[in-house]
């Protein structure tokens, strides 16, 4: 846009101009540089001209495609494109299709808050999913309260599940419903009694370490000390050293980034044998991948997981077993990878808004109106079985009852195995 | 405060230190030529570290991949160089930095476009094993980065000074208008500069992939750390340069490791500030023959 | 403004020049203020981001522009404005109105004491050290999470309470543009008065030097300090309204990102003029709104990458065929013109 217009003032030949009227000079040169402001302020309003009435249920998506977090939104993205896809070839809902519309926060919540407003404003989406990073996502709950829209929130602490509001939903984990089962996996599997936590400086980080501390003592387990890592940071051997000095007998690390893979691979390194248990993030494929050898390391790596990721293995009758092997394959044949985490938390944002609007069937003539009965059928979801967990909720909690889903892997001869599960 | 705590976070620093100096290497070599301050030197590390990576899957043996690498981000260098800094060289310095600001997204958002988002890593060279000692570790590929540092500052000392091309370049550095005069073209040693500092930047990627990991954004926080060490140290100086680094990579893990808790960035960085405001002229006194 | 050169026939140009700039500015000035009540809620809240970094900006351009100091730091006081005045409301439970005035003079306070530790550098390194005080106030803020709520951040900040029955986002609107209209009076104001005349006499930038500032007896210290106070202060004002119009704050906005970015507006919009700090931040904006909307159209699904190249390119592509800022851009048309003459 720039680059033609500041191309047009080179290409106009000499004699264009001297042919020019003189009086219409001064006109021309004034409107110069108002025309280029013109231009690039109407632009993005041209985006405002949609038909009135949408013939699909349209959904926007914000999350991070490039950024620090890029690593986590790009993954949910393809989860949540591939639920879309395989209900609109079963004939959509309702007889109408679902439409996801993408937007990148860029990792930045100012960010986070203009794709949100642009998605209810000029896309006049139906409702908004975010599937960001837990501090970005908080910056959503303001605006879909103000613009009386229901949103989705992909926060991972339970310390904003009392200020979601009447229009913010988090159909998604938080960790204090989780964390027992690694520490219980401590006490009574590895019969420990103290752990050292190391903990990731990020939103996700601060709510492990904040129920950590509440919680762990309750279930048995000491955490004797606390060190905290910069979600870049490429060297934790002072933060390990310190750790293998103290007289903790585990290490929990906590963290959604890469740092949490390299505390594994250091710490072997190292020579430390202290059993480790990790948040899901370390689990990750790419890292799986990269780190694998140190994984299995005796004693071998710990991690939270999915039941998605480890459909195999979970007994035949396990109720889940058959909806994550479908995922399953149908994610390998549709991208050519395994799904992970945060694929099934993309995908389980697509399935809760889909089981919403199959129950309220809105009327999309109205854009008030369908928001409104959307919201409420979210807050009456009832017993929704998900990836991560099972899901009730009432109009007084957004967050609501959670049935998790969480289990633990390890790592042996290059693949992940079943260690235990919340029923267990 | 046990021994091997104290040994582990020194050692630690000393590999930071190193990483850090290298960035700055780079950035020195650009600014002590051009002037400019550029601001994309993380990106010729993480394409460095990429490519190599990338090569390494295709089978590539590790010193040609190297290589390989080291040649495709020269020529992005001299891309920038020419096509970007030079038309614009009569600008002032900040519309400069930003100009390798915007080369800087351009390479990311490529990157992401043709890697992905996963994060890579290689395994230490020639499979290195780490070495215990005094109950601290050190990591098999340590020792790779600390002598790729060392070679490096070997390698633009011998340049600068024993060469006939690098004397152009510091001519052109210190006295642009007599190198001009005796036929030295200032266009040619930027290039120079920015290819130079673009090889650096690419071998620096390659060998601490294997410590660091690489992604298409690890590029940014690479570039803010050279520039911390290279303004604490002093621009003006190589030697201050590597000073400033080791200052850097070891106030950060010393202060990891002694103070725990999450203050220890915040205070890693005002202990950098009160030694720069204590010695805003670098570390080191200037040359008498580099104007400041 | 920009001087009218000289030729023949001077005073009819200029009176004309004149006359057209100032139906201009009514103009623009009509169509800014009266935006939230015929446009929709997107672009009002594309404009009031506008509004936001052109408060940033302009403190820059006052810094910058006039006494040659090239900051970093601006994210930060932001962030202190922001974070002073969420704290004031939500813990201590004071009125918001109070608490907007209460952190601009904290903030003025610490950047008064912050300016004076580093205003003694000269140059590059200004900009350098900026650039770590504000990486360090991150970290601060990261890590102090039983006050500032850490990384998850600070939600439930109350809004601004206001008379009449405007919607809240378009009195919001209203105020940020309010404050960049003052921003820009004042600092046309101090070009013309006396502390301009001394600020551009040390404007090392624009060919004045510190050195001729002294001999000429200016206190060169006062000045850079007032102008980095001044700076401070607005760009103080700036975030506590940001944190009552989004009522959550979290660390990674006021990082060093935000600095880059509102630097990189100024050059692109000019740094020799209070103009150059607007238009820099619209045009900035805009190409990015441009880019979010065209991009799905032409390449559908995730286009994040395909941004970040675009975003990259046109910031290229301006610096290097306007290396004064889209502000010149009339200029050199014109001069272009009368050279074909």
């Amino acid at each position: 846009m720039l680059l033609l217009f500041v191309g047009e003032g080179r290409l106009l030949p000499s004699g264009a101009i001297r042919e020019e009227r003189r009086g219409m000079r001064g006109l021309v040169r004034g409107i110069q540089a108002l025309v280029l402001m013109m231009v690039l302020i109407a632009t993005p309003l041209l985006g405002c001209a949609q038909s009135s009435t949408p013939d699909t249920y349209r959904i926007g998506v914000i999350g991070s495609q490039t950024g620090p977090y890029s690593a986590l939104g790009l993954p949910a993205i393809d989860g949540g494109r591939l639920v879309a896809e395989q209900i609109n070839d079963a004939g959509g809902i309702h007889g109408r299709e679902i439409e996801l519309i993408f937007y990148d926060d860029k990792g930045s919540s100012t960010e986070t808050a203009l794709a949100a407003q642009r998605a209810i404003d000029v896309d006049k989406v139906l409702a908004v999913a975010c599937v960001s990073a837990t501090g970005l996502s908080h910056s959503m709950i303001a605006v879909v309260n103000d613009n009386e829209i229901p949103g989705l929130i992909m926060s991972g602490t339970g310390l904003v599940d009392d200020k979601l509001g009447h229009w913010a939903f988090k159909p998604t984990s938080s960790e204090k419903d989780y964390i027992p089962l690694p520490l219980r996996y401590l006490r009574d599997d590895l019969s420990l009694s103290t752990c050292a936590g190391l903990i990731e400086n990020s939103g996700y980080g601060e709510g492990g370490e904040y129920f950590l501390r509440q919680i762990a003592g309750d279930h048995g387990i000491d955490m004797v000390m606390f060190q905290y890592f910069d979600p870049g940071a490429t060297d934790l051997t002072p933060q390990l050293a310190n750790i293998n000095a103290s007289d903790a007998e585990s290490i929990f690390i906590w963290g959604s980034g890469p740092a949490g893979a390299l505390a594994v691979k250091q710490s072997r390194e190292m020579g430390i044998t202290l059993p480790i248990v990790t948040t899901p993030a370390q689990g990750s494929p790419s890292y799986v991948q990269s780190f694998g050898r140190y994984y299995e390391m005796e004693p071998s790596l710990v991690c939270l997981d999915s039941k998605l990721t480890m459909w195999e293995q979970l007994p035949s009758d396990d109720p889940d077993r058959e909806m994550c092997r479908e995922f399953h394959q149908s994610f390998k044949a549709r991208y050519g990878r395994f799904p992970d985490m945060w694929e099934a938390i993309g995908a389980q944002f697509v399935m809760f808004i889909a089981d919403g609007i199959e129950r309220a069937d809105p009327d999309l003539a109205d854009a008030i109106v369908a928001r409104g009965q959307l919201r409420d059928a979210f807050e009456t979801t009832t017993d929704l079985s998900l990836f991560m967990g099972t899901h009730t909720m009432t109009p007084d909690d957004h967050y609501g009852r959670v049935v998790h889903k969480e289990v633990l892997v390890t790592f042996k001869d290059g693949k992940k195995v079943l260690v235990k599960t919340m029923e267990d | 405060m046990e021994f091997s705590t104290v040994l582990q976070s020194l050692l630690s620093g000393l590999t930071l230190g190193c990483i850090y100096a290298a960035l700055g290497l780079g950035l020195y070599v650009v600014y002590g030529v051009t002037r400019v301050l550029n601001l994309a030197q993380g990106e010729f590390v993480m394409l460095g570290g990429m490519i190599t990576v990338s090569l390494s899957a295709f089978g590539v043996p590790l010193f040609p991949a190297i290589l390989l690498a080291v040649a495709i981000v020269s020529l992005t260098g001299a891309i920038l160089y020419r096509f970007i800094i030079f038309p614009a060289r009569h600008a002032s310095g900040s519309t400069l930095a930003f100009l390798t600001v915007g080369f800087a997204f351009a390479v990311k958002g490529l990157t992401l476009l043709v890697w992905g988002w996963e994060y890579r890593t290689l395994t230490s060279f020639l499979g290195s094993p780490s070495i215990h000692l005094w109950g601290a570790t050190i990591f098999g590929q340590a020792p790779w980065v600390v002598g790729m540092t060392i070679l490096m500052v070997a390698g633009l000392y011998y340049f600068f000074g024993r060469t006939m091309l690098g004397r152009a370049l510091r001519a052109c550095a210190d006295e642009p208008l007599g190198a001009k005069t005796i036929g030295i073209s200032p266009a040619r040693m930027g290039l120079l500069a920015f290819v130079i500092a673009a090889a650096l930047g690419a071998v620096a990627g390659a060998t601490i992939t294997p410590l660091t990991m690489t992604a298409y954004n690890v590029g940014i926080p690479l570039t803010i750390k050279g520039l911390l060490a290279a303004f604490v140290g002093g621009m003006h100086r190589a030697e201050g340069v590597i000073l400033g680094g080791l200052l850097l990579g070891l106030t950060e893990a010393l202060s990891a490791g002694l103070m725990p808790s999450g203050y220890h960035d915040a205070i890693a960085l005002s202990i950098l500030l009160v030694v720069f405001l204590a010695r805003p002229r670098g570390l080191l006194p200037a040359h008498a023959n580099i104007e400041d | 403004m920009a001087a009218v050169e000289v030729t023949d026939g001077i005073t009819v140009e200029a009176g004309r020049a004149r006359t057209r700039r100032r139906v201009l500015v009514g103009v623009g000035l009509a169509v800014v203020f009266t935006l939230p009540f015929w446009a929709g809620a997107y672009p009002v809240s594309i404009a009031t981001m506008i509004g936001f970094h052109s408060i940033l900006a302009l403190g820059l351009v006052l810094l910058t522009g006039l006494a040659g100091q090239v900051s970093l730091g601006q994210a930060m006081f932001y962030g202190m404005g922001a974070y002073i005045s969420a704290l004031l409301t939500v813990r201590v439970g004071l009125p918001s109105w109070p608490s907007i005035f209460l952190a601009a003079a904290a903030t003025g306070i610490i950047a008064a004491g912050v300016g004076f530790v580093i205003l003694r550098l000269r140059g590059i390194i200004v900009a350098g050290v900026t650039l770590t005080v504000n990486l360090i106030f991150y970290y601060l803020i990261m890590s102090m999470g039983s006050v500032t709520g850490g990384a998850t951040g600070m939600i439930g900040i109350p809004r601004l309470v206001y008379p009449g029955n405007l919607p809240y986002t378009a009195f919001i609107f209203l105020l940020v543009w309010l404050v960049v209209l003052a921003l820009l009076v004042f600092s046309r104001n101090v070009v013309n008065s006396r502390s301009g005349r001394a600020l551009r006499v040390l404007n090392v930038l624009s060919g004045g030097s510190e050195d001729t500032a002294q001999v000429l007896g200016i206190n060169t210290m006062k000045y850079k300090v007032s102008a980095f106070v001044v700076a401070a202060v607005f760009a103080s004002i700036g975030g506590s309204l940001y944190a009552h119009y989004t009522r959550v704050i979290e660390p990674s906005t006021f990082h060093v990102q935000l600095s880059v970015i509102v630097a990189i507006m100024v050059i692109v919009g000019g740094v020799t003029t209070p103009w150059g700090a607007v238009i820099g931040a619209t045009v900035m904006i805009c190409i990015t709104e441009i880019l979010r909307a065209v991009a799905p159209i032409v390449l559908g699904g995730p286009t994040g990458a395909y941004e970040l190249v675009a975003y990259g390119v046109v910031l290229v592509a301006t610096l290097l065929f306007l290396p004064e800022g889209v502000y010149s851009l009339p200029k050199r048309l014109k001069r272009r013109r009368r050279a074909s003459r």
